[in-house]
């Protein structure tokens, strides 16, 4: 360009030039943009590098998951990325395992608990705060009186094998993180909602 | 927007390769903060509508990647992409109703320099041009787009681009209250 021709002074031209040129968008945007991506499917949500062995224990038979006591995540995993030193306050969603495929071969839960593991951990990199347990199947199950209630005949479908407790910006991108958990690959599905601050 | 570089390929060819969400977080946070930031500009400082063009922009970005030809830097590809999802929107809220030849009038109300509110800030002035000014000025005088480029971004002759940086730069002097016009030009 000439900047004769336009009649700016240099001053001018070079304030206008010497403009900041980058400026980091709220780390929620990053969060927001990724969840619509992998809702188009055009970003595969995170996976952990032992999603092949997931896959393939889910192919054998029907992953375990969640059988016998074992290690869970069992704490809560910062965020892990040093981007903010701040009290993470976004919103919490809880993901609800319910019962997927189960198998009762002992050698498969491990592989698959360090699964999930690893998927949570991922979360944590990515900036999330992250906790989760896993639940002992058994169950009781009591009235508002105290007493004893059986469970229902179909509860079994929903039972709840376990559960994460996860930050997101909003509720689309708690199910797009939910749609990347290795549950759903192991015939699990995942109830999702949202913590009510109080 | 700064050129291309073997480290935006890979980045690319990462992301591209299984469509990761570790891969495109390293391709967005090379960029992000670039394109925002023209983003932002564009929408005069309002943050929801620049939040909401980036998420437009990287939608059709990943979606368009697989064709990118790399005849372009890949910050200016992305900064067209954002460019037309912001034209887009600003047509769809009719802000763009007026042609840049009819905002000319804008000038006019212009605060004098010596208004309190006429200190040197020189991007929020850049953020409170009107409309078709802003983008001329940014395109021409902060992007270094030529007056050609513009008229074919903006669908005007180059000379409307000329006559509106001219008009955009006197708004910004009056808003200002720069020095340069006590000190003259190079001419």
């Amino acid at each position: 360009m000439s900047e004769r021709e336009e009649g700016w002074s240099e001053m001018e031209v070079r304030a206008l030039k010497e403009l900041p040129r980058e400026l980091s968008p709220r780390p929620e945007l990053e969060q927001r943009i990724v969840a619509a991506l992998a809702e188009r499917g055009l970003v595969r949500a995170r996976r952990s590098g032992r999603g092949r062995l997931g896959r393939a224990a889910a192919a054998v038979a029907a992953g375990l998951l969640l059988v016998a006591a074992g290690i869970w995540i069992g704490r809560t995993l910062p965020p892990g990325r040093a981007r903010t030193t701040a009290p993470d306050t976004s919103p919490r969603f809880v993901l609800f395992l319910l019962r997927g495929q189960e198998s009762d071969r002992p050698e498969e839960e491990g592989a698959r608990v360090a699964e999930y593991r690893a998927w949570a951990r991922g979360l944590a990199a990515s900036g999330r705060s992250v906790s989760g347990e896993k639940l002992d199947d058994r169950e009781e199950r009591l009235g508002a009186d105290g007493a004893p209630v059986a469970a229902a005949a179909a509860a079994s479908e929903e039972e709840i094998r376990g559960y994460f407790v996860v930050s997101a910006a909003s509720l689309d991108d708690a199910l797009a993180v939910a749609r990347g958990c290795p549950h759903l690959r192991h015939g699990g599905r995942i109830v999702v909602r949202p913590i009510v601050p109080t | 927007m700064s050129a291309g570089s073997a480290g935006d390929r890979e980045l690319v060819a990462a992301f591209l390769a299984g469509r990761g969400e570790a891969e495109f977080r390293r391709l967005y946070a090379a960029h992000a903060p670039r394109l925002y930031l023209w983003l932002l500009r564009l929408c005069g400082g309002r943050e929801s509508e620049a939040e909401d063009l980036m998420q437009e922009t990287w939608l059709r970005a990943a979606e368009k990647l697989p064709d990118f030809r790399w005849e372009a830097a890949l910050s200016t590809w992305l900064g067209g992409i954002g460019w037309n999802a912001y034209r887009e929107a600003s047509r769809r809220s009719r802000r763009l109703a007026a042609a840049p030849e009819e905002s000319a009038d804008e000038a006019g109300s212009a605060p004098d320099a010596g208004e309190p509110a006429a200190r040197f800030d020189l991007e929020r002035a850049v953020r409170e041009l009107p409309e078709g000014y802003r983008e001329v000025l940014l395109l021409h005088d902060v992007e270094g787009y030529t007056h050609e480029e513009i008229a074919r971004m903006l669908e005007i002759s180059a000379g409307t681009s000329k006559s509106q940086l001219a008009r955009a730069r006197e708004w910004l002097r009056r808003r200002l209250g720069s020095p340069a016009r006590q000190k003259g030009r190079i001419s």
